[in-house]
């Protein structure tokens, strides 16, 4: 059932700004508040502004239609409205990946990581734009790093263990409208992995796990010595 | 043929018009109800209760409803739109279109003066097809009733000319055709004599033998003189209409039609604004005729004669010239576009000016300057403002006086930026997080690194007084000299000259120590791309001016897209920038506090040795700007960077609309309670605890009580600087 509810989430940061207008008011403050363990502020993608969800529907609409030009133009000018918008970003690397802009591209995504905050879901696609940046680019083992940054976002194959059986898929997909869009999102935005793995697995266990114990770790190590884990190269 | 060989390449003549950025209307955006009036009233929109046509709009209260015109934007085709539009203060709350949909739209930019200023014709290409048809009955009506029948001269109109003109003794009447206006105006010199006039009309005949009366009508709407400017010629009926009633051709009413027709026979004689009762009897004569001719009924045309002039004031139609942003302009420019194309080929230019920002910058450097030079001018200044996530620069003042061109010292002076390197030292030091927290111990104590070659170099703080062992975080906030040079030399000389290379500042293996405390020089645009660097969370993008250019026949040649590169570590940078929050509370910098309530922004103060420059470079959520104040000999302005540069910023970003510092930290980033002083972090619960950002695996021991003792000397409290 967990792993249900955050396939919902999922949908919600790829295809999240479809245009259905504001989610809520402006907030700042509010995403602290719901505090790192709570998977939905972690992949939420907040649309509070109706100009940016239009712009975000062009870009979306171009994109399916491989107006990819067209996707940039529509994305670049939300992301004059709203620069601090990491999906924004995600996605703008993600086109320039398509153009073969390998080295935007990686940087695109590593601005929409600076931004993430605890997105994980987020981060972790990011991190294989860039793996999939530096593969086609040439660099293997940039590009391994990169898997392997994904990966750690991923919590790990080791965590697995809750994953969800295929036939559960249809009792998601028939949440509707939303969840089409979502489909076809997933499997166009990027390379398929994303999709597959998002889809394959109990996230919403894994993330708990995950940020549980990290939670966990920052507040028993109080030390000065020790390696740092910034999660960027 | 001569005539035909030059008319059918005709390429007209169209300086490259520059604009500045459009004013974008969507929700959200940030600015006022009367910022967005003052653009609409510039852009020639009128006030009406009636917004069912193009370029009008009506004000009730809190909400604006607003008809834009169609604009053909490098991105696009936009069509006119009626659209509602709310505010709350300074913002827009909502824009709706008729049908209740959410709308993002753009009203017209304002344009600015010419990269190549200079003695020059003007002029804004109308088609025929798009012309008022009344226009063109007007024009015929008055200047060549034949003009759909003759073969491009009228030998009785000449002849009658020329009798009148002997029997005178001088030149008084014109008698051309249409046709031969227009060969006057394209292709042969002022003078009158009879043997232009022959060559003349020789050439009206051939120019009606090759072309239609279509075409020859097309050329002569825009190439007809009307008015002059300075050193710009007014031509054509579509700069003509902007320059005389500020509106676009299709929007003139009945008498500015008239007007605008009645001058063709002498735009300096018929000057409305110089002789307002000359013009206006030109006008109605005009509308007589159009009565006597059927061409309009007559009781349009009584209703016209009663009509003013509708001619705006100079001023609304006066190009601004922002000379320190267009030499920025010119500089892009020429590197992709030939100066030939930027004179005459009609290109237009969009900039990322904004006119808002731009305004308020001329103004606090101006009206600060004015105030701390006490009535003198000695004082001069630069300001630079831009865009930290997308690299659009807003404005550019390169003189106390902004309107003056000149010296630019935004772009050209290269001044020690003193203090305002230091971020790039403290940098270094926290990409290292196994060696450097925000809490590090540094020793702010006297420093001397004697290497052969070099004078002994024996940096002091300002003020005079070491402080002992600070934290890391203190070193910046408050500016000590003596604790960055330590921090400098203990991280290596090549080490922060990488952090400069990768900011672009300069080479790495090049610094020599003194360089540690900004005896490096940098104009007032460099400090800006550094500072956009820290503001932008280590993502370097270029700064730009231009938006996009578009040729002559619309088609766009270039556009500006969003590109970044990172060139630090988002989460160094975060904790540098935290530490630049800070030194705006309660650093150097704590003046803001007060000049700037409630505003969250990051920044550095500069000052350089004997007070002789003033730098403060800040940034909040979406801005970074810079700021030098100083002399141009070079000597001492008396001024430190909170005391000078600081005041300006904070009176220019007090002009324009709050953009909270974002706080999103970057992955990797964790906050705790701590006591800088000591160095601990402390329990969760502790009352009035500092929270800084440590990079994840960096956070110090944890006290276990909220008064820890220090980990550096046992005596020391919390206060003591």
């Amino acid at each position: 059932m967990k792993s249900r509810v955050c396939t919902l989430w999922i949908i919600l940061l790829l295809a999240g700004c479809a245009g259905t207008g504001p989610s809520r008011d402006a907030d700042d403050t509010a995403p602290a508040d719901q505090g790192p363990l709570d998977p939905e502020a972690s992949v939420r993608h907040e649309v509070d502004n109706r100009a940016v969800a239009m712009l975000w529907d062009q870009a979306e609409e171009a994109r399916r239609e491989n107006r990819t030009g067209d996707a940039i133009e529509a994305l670049e000018r939300a992301l004059r409205v709203a620069p601090e918008d990491p999906v924004l970003w995600s996605r703008l690397a993600e086109m320039r990946l398509r153009e073969e802009d390998f080295a935007v591209a990686e940087n695109l995504a590593a601005k929409s990581n600076a931004l993430a905050g605890d997105q994980r879901l987020l981060r972790y696609r990011n991190w294989l734009l860039i793996a999939e940046a530096r593969k086609r680019r040439g660099d293997e083992e940039g590009a391994r790093k990169a898997r392997d940054k994904a990966e750690g976002l991923r919590g790990g194959q080791a965590e697995g263990g809750s994953g969800r059986t295929e036939g559960e898929l249809p009792a998601v997909v028939r949440q509707g409208d939303a969840l089409e869009r979502s489909a076809t999102v997933a499997t166009a935005m990027s390379p398929q992995v994303i999709a597959e793995r998002v889809e394959a697995r109990g996230l919403a266990a894994q993330i708990r796990e995950r940020l549980d114990r990290e939670a966990f770790v920052v507040r028993a190590r109080p030390t000065l010595t020790s390696n740092r884990a910034s999660d960027d190269r | 043929m001569r005539v035909r060989a030059q008319f059918g390449q005709t390429q007209w003549r169209v300086p490259a018009h520059v604009y500045t950025r459009p004013l974008e209307i969507h929700d959200g955006r940030d600015i006022g109800r009367m910022a967005v009036l003052g653009h609409l009233q510039a852009a020639g929109y009128r006030r009406s209760a009636d917004t069912s046509r193009p370029g009008r709009y009506h004000v009730d209260g809190d909400t604006v409803e607003l008809h834009t015109r169609p604009f053909a934007w490098p991105d696009g085709e936009e069509s006119a739109r009626r659209l509602t539009v709310r505010f709350d203060g300074d913002r827009i709350t909502r824009v709706d279109t008729a049908h209740g949909r959410p709308a993002l739209a753009r009203i017209e930019p304002e344009r600015m003066g010419s990269v190549y200023p200079g003695r020059r014709e003007d002029r804004v290409l109308v088609r025929l097809e798009d012309t008022p048809p009344l226009l063109t009955e007007t024009l015929i009506a008055v200047e060549d009733q034949d003009f759909h029948s003759h073969a491009g001269v009228q030998p009785t109109a000449i002849l009658r000319a020329a009798l009148a003109n002997l029997r005178a003794g001088r030149t008084v009447q014109g008698g051309s055709t249409l046709t031969q206006q227009l060969v006057k105006n394209f292709f042969l010199s002022n003078e009158q004599t009879l043997g232009r006039k022959f060559t003349e009309a020789l050439m009206a005949l051939s120019l009606e033998w090759h072309y239609s009366k279509d075409q020859i009508l097309g050329a002569y709407l825009n190439e007809i003189y009307l008015g002059q400017d300075g050193e710009r010629s007014i031509h054509g009926f579509g700069l003509g209409a902007r320059f005389w009633f500020n509106r676009p051709l299709g929007e003139l009413d009945l008498p500015g039609i008239a007007l605008l027709v009645g001058m063709v026979k002498g735009p300096s004689y018929y000057d409305p604004r110089a002789h307002p009762e000359r013009a206006r009897q030109r006008r109605n004569t005009v509308l007589r005729l159009l009565a006597r001719t059927d061409t309009v009924e007559r009781e349009r045309v009584e209703a016209a004669m009663d009509a003013p002039l509708g001619v705006v004031d100079r001023d609304t139609v006066r190009l601004q010239t922002y000379p320190a942003y267009l030499d920025l302009v010119r500089r892009e420019l020429a590197r992709n576009y030939d100066e030939a194309d930027l004179r005459e080929a009609g290109l237009r230019i969009f900039t990322h000016l904004d006119p808002v920002v731009q305004r308020a910058a001329e103004q606090a450097l101006e009206q600060r300057l004015d105030q701390l030079d006490e009535g003198g001018d000695r004082l001069q200044g630069a300001a630079v403002v831009a865009e930290h996530d997308n690299g659009a620069v807003r404005a550019v003042v390169g003189d106390r006086q902004g309107s003056r061109s000149g010296y630019n010292r935004a772009l050209s002076t290269n001044r020690s930026v003193g203090s305002l390197i230091k971020p790039a030292v403290y940098y270094t030091a926290l990409e290292q997080p196994e060696r450097y927290t925000l809490v590090t111990p540094l020793r702010d104590e006297p420093v001397r690194v004697e290497r052969t070659g070099s004078p002994v170099w024996e940096p002091k703080n300002y003020g005079g007084e070491f402080h002992g062992k600070v934290p890391l975080i203190d070193g910046l906030v408050h500016s000590y000299n003596a604790a960055t040079a330590r921090l400098g030399m203990e991280l290596g000389l090549p080490a922060v000259g990488r952090t400069l290379q990768r900011l672009r500042i300069r080479e790495a293996d090049s610094l020599v120590p003194a360089d540690l405390l900004g005896s490096t020089s940098l104009s007032p645009l460099e400090v800006t791309r550094m500072y956009q660097t820290f503001a932008a969370g280590g993502f370097d993008t270029p700064l730009s001016t231009i938006a996009a250019v578009q040729a002559g026949n619309g088609e766009t040649l270039s556009e500006d897209s969003i590109d970044v590169r990172r060139a630090l570590d988002p989460a160094p940078t975060y904790l540098l920038n935290t530490a630049m929050e800070r030194v705006t509370r309660e650093g150097t910098g704590r003046a803001l506090r007060h000049l700037l309530p409630g505003r969250r922004v990051a920044g550095k103060t500069g000052t350089t040795d004997d007070l002789r420059d003033s730098w403060f470079a800040g940034f909040d959520g979406r801005r970074v700007g810079v700021v030098w104040v100083g002399r141009d000999d070079n000597r001492p302005a008396g001024l430190t960077g909170s005391a000078g540069a600081l005041r300006v910023w904070a009176d220019m970003m007090g002009e324009l609309s709050v953009v909270q510092r974002r706080s999103t930290p970057p992955p990797g980033i964790v906050e705790v309670p701590v006591d800088p002083a000591s160095g601990y972090s402390l329990p969760d619960d502790c009352d009035e605890a500092l929270r800084l950002p440590f990079i994840e695996g960096s956070v110090p021991e944890r006290a276990r009580r909220c008064e820890p003792g220090s980990l550096w000397d046992a005596g020391r409290s919390r206060n003591a600087r």
